[in-house]
């Protein structure tokens, strides 16, 4: 291929991009709408309460990205901003490659990982929530993470939940990890561990779930590996299985969740 | 290069923008010449400084509302809020007793004229009107949808 051809090309792809950024940049700045500012419903009652069952949201300030661009470009105020999602690739231009040797020059970045190597196996909500960040930005550097091998992801009922590349925790306390998230199974887990051989009447009465919940759950649980079961007569008695039961171990020396009672001799 | 390029007609499009726009509203003193953007629903302001704050509002929004707090304040403090839409219309300044109450807070509702709000960037700009020293407040925005 001739270099006048590569240098049409690239041309060609330059004057395509300028032509859409100008037709961008032309974008109507009509309003119709005429407004009426009133006092509101909800004064006297908490801000974003639903006056007859609509549906309300509190609204987050605009990403950084966005404040850049409506720096330059203000009039970009009145488009749509999925419009302007592909001029967020535009600021990107002539700044180094996130890859995974410099991915952790961003403190942000930094912060995030940090967190979830002190709190590993956090889902996406956990972490919104617990820490104190858009949920755009957690998004974005988590996908960057998981992209550079710097996070891995352990999905788990609909969930992913997240754990740095090079964790010290094996594969049985990862999993039990990432199912001690969760309430229900946590309950069981621990119904288990301070009562090896229960029985489905036994969790169930304990719980207060019904026998079709704790049946579920433990189904969940045998097929991980975390629980076997063993047919005694009429009965199916329930038990951790040892890596587990090791692996819980681990679990309560990183969490120490108060629900669980080790014994002193185990618990290391 | 390129980016270059397409800054430069950037900068020759954009259009002067001013809330001085034949809109019929009174120009008040809130409309800082020199607003500070800030990307926190909570802020602090000093007497005579502008804080901006810019929400994307999404479509099928039917009212908005606007709650403004920067009390309890022993000293009376004033805060004002000026409110653009994403058409840089000003939709004027407010003042603490809008809402018919002086409580050290502005809880407003912004209805349209038609179905629902304009999509896009709206402008919160926060006046420190008559502040005695630095006084910390929140701007909360929901939509109703």
């Amino acid at each position: 291929m001739s270099t006048s051809t590569l240098r049409s090309g690239e041309l060609l792809r330059l004057l395509s991009l300028t032509i859409l950024f100008s037709m961008l940049l032309l974008v109507s700045v009509g309003s119709a709408a005429e407004y009426t500012i009133l006092p509101s419903n909800n004064i006297g009652d908490e801000p974003g309460t639903p006056a007859a069952g609509e549906t309300v949201q509190e609204i987050d300030p605009i990403p950084l990205w966005l404040f850049l661009l409506l720096c330059i470009f203000p009039q970009l105020t009145a488009a749509p901003i999925e419009t302007l999602l592909p001029l967020k690739a535009v600021g990107y231009l002539g700044y180094r490659r996130v890859c995974r040797e410099n991915a952790l020059d961003n403190p942000r970045r930094l912060e995030i990982l940090s967190f979830i190597k002190a709190n590993p196996g956090l889902h996406f909500r956990e972490l919104l929530r617990t820490m104190s960040v858009a949920r755009g930005t957690l998004d974005y550097h988590i996908r960057i993470m998981v992209s550079e091998g710097l996070l891995k992801i352990v999905p788990e009922k609909g969930r992913i939940h997240y754990f740095i590349a090079d964790s010290r925790y094996s594969i049985e306390e990862e999993t039990l990890i990432v199912a001690m998230e969760n309430d229900g199974l946590r309950g069981i887990i621990t119904q288990i561990y301070q009562n090896q051989g229960a029985r489905t009447e036994e969790l169930a009465e304990e719980s207060g779930l019904s026998k079709a919940t704790i049946y579920t759950h433990v189904k969940h649980l045998e097929n991980l590996g975390i629980v076997r079961s063993d047919r005694a007569g009429r009965h199916v008695r329930y038990t951790l299985t040892n890596n587990y039961s090791r692996a819980l171990i681990v679990y309560v020396n990183i969490r120490n969740p108060e629900s669980i009672r080790i014994p002193a001799e185990h618990a290391g | 290069m390129a980016f270059v390029l397409l800054l430069v007609i950037a900068f020759l499009a954009v259009p002067p923008v001013s809330a001085k726009e034949d809109v019929g509203y009174t120009i008040c003193p809130s409309t800082s010449d020199d607003p500070v953007t800030t990307l926190r629903l909570s802020s602090s302001i000093g007497q005579g400084e502008t804080n901006r704050h810019q929400f994307y509002i999404g479509s099928g929004v039917r009212y908005l509302e606007v709650y403004l707090d920067w009390g309890p304040s022993p000293n009376p403090d004033s805060l004002a809020l000026t409110i653009y839409t994403p058409s840089w219309k000003n939709l004027g300044t407010l003042h603490d007793s809008i809402d018919g109450q002086t409580n050290d807070r502005i809880h407003i509702d912004i209805y349209p004229d038609s179905t629902y709000v304009d999509q896009g960037t709206w402008t919160f700009d926060v006046y420190g009107e008559q502040v005695s020293s630095r006084r910390s407040y929140t701007l909360n925005v929901y939509q109703h949808s």
